[in-house]
């Protein structure tokens, strides 16, 4: 009994961490080695239009976090409109390589929010958000990172143990998340689960001990 | 034995799973969702740059990249260019990568294109 049990214990400790993917090849990253990134405006291909800034504004901290130097996102936007990229998809379609000298940067990330599908039902809500992820030599224009992310948000609230007050409190976010909607948390997850994913995300920058690792 | 063995791979497993996190890098305080409240109704621009004084303020040198900067950046669109620069040149010493950006934007400020109008 004891034994079975730990058995199953120790397949669903694996199950839930099996790697689906194979590692991703960091040859072109790791040669670049690039100490700062410039984060530009988001492409917004979704019809929810909080999508683009909620993004452009979460950015930051995870790649800081991450051990790069993240350049200025609200003044990077601005001195854009003032040098005629004022529109996100007009960034996406300039050379890497000129956006990248106005600034002085390595690199540059682009995000594109692909699907943004909110499904909303009686008892809680979620979202499912695809959004591509593109990191960008700044001296050769080169990809050297890119991620696919797909993630399902689900708003949470804190639970009580009560399976009642449960079903009223989830009913009770899924009605506020309908009228005054927060983006941030869901930003915030797909951006960690495409940055810090090892063998799939960004290795650490220079400034992490952990520099070139996961 | 294949007891003992069975036990341990459940500990394995989640310690192998477990990303190493080592806690949040800096302090970010409230920069995004003050940034999101800025972007959605220009009228809390004050918050944002509150949020911004509060990291440069709390944050023992280990202020984030690139928050020095944009707090100059708001210091500057109030006319404030003293104060803007002292930024600028902080987060320049901060985050060498930021030096010719930085450079950039002091060199606009201490050179005025056109001197305006007295008003």
């Amino acid at each position: 009994m004891h034994k079975s049990l730990l058995s199953v214990l120790a397949l669903a400790g694996l199950a839930a961490c099996a790697a689906p993917t194979a590692p991703k090849d960091y040859s072109a990253l790791n040669a670049a080695s690039p100490r700062s990134i410039l984060i530009v405006p988001v492409v917004n291909n979704t019809t929810e239009v909080d999508a683009a800034n909620t993004f452009l504004d979460t950015l930051a901290p995870p790649l800081g976090n991450r051990g790069y130097y993240v350049f200025p996102v609200n003044l990077v936007r601005h001195t854009m409109d003032d040098s005629g990229l004022g529109d996100a998809n007009l960034v996406a379609q300039a050379s890497p390589t000129r956006v990248a000298s106005l600034f002085g940067a390595d690199a540059v990330l682009y995000a594109t929010v692909e699907q943004w599908n909110a499904q909303y039902i009686l008892l809680s809500s979620s979202i499912t958000v695809q959004i591509h992820y593109v990191l960008k030599d700044g001296k050769t224009g080169a990809v050297l990172w890119d991620q696919d992310e797909t993630t399902v948000y689900v708003p949470q609230g804190a639970s009580g143990g009560n399976p009642l007050a449960d079903l009223i409190a989830d009913a009770v976010i899924a009605a506020v998340t309908r009228a005054h909607p927060n983006y941030i948390p869901l930003a915030n997850q797909a951006n960690a689960e495409a940055f810090n994913t090892p063998q799939q995300g960004l290795p650490f920058g220079p400034y992490d001990t952990r520099h070139g690792g996961f | 034995m294949q007891k003992r063995l069975l036990c341990l791979l459940p500990v394995l497993a989640v310690t192998a799973c477990a990303a190493p996190s080592q806690g949040p890098k800096y302090n970010w305080g409230n920069y995004s969702p003050a940034l999101v409240a800025m972007d959605a109704d220009p009228s809390s621009a004050g918050n944002y740059q509150a949020a911004l004084a509060k990291i440069v303020n709390d944050s023992n040198g280990q202020v984030p990249p690139g928050i020095f900067a944009e707090y100059g950046y708001m210091l500057q669109q109030q006319g404030d260019t003293k104060d803007a620069i002292a930024m600028y040149a902080r987060e320049k010493s901060a985050w060498p990568e930021s030096g010719f950006l930085m450079d950039k934007m002091i060199a606009a400020l201490q050179t005025p294109a056109q001197p305006k109008p007295a008003a």
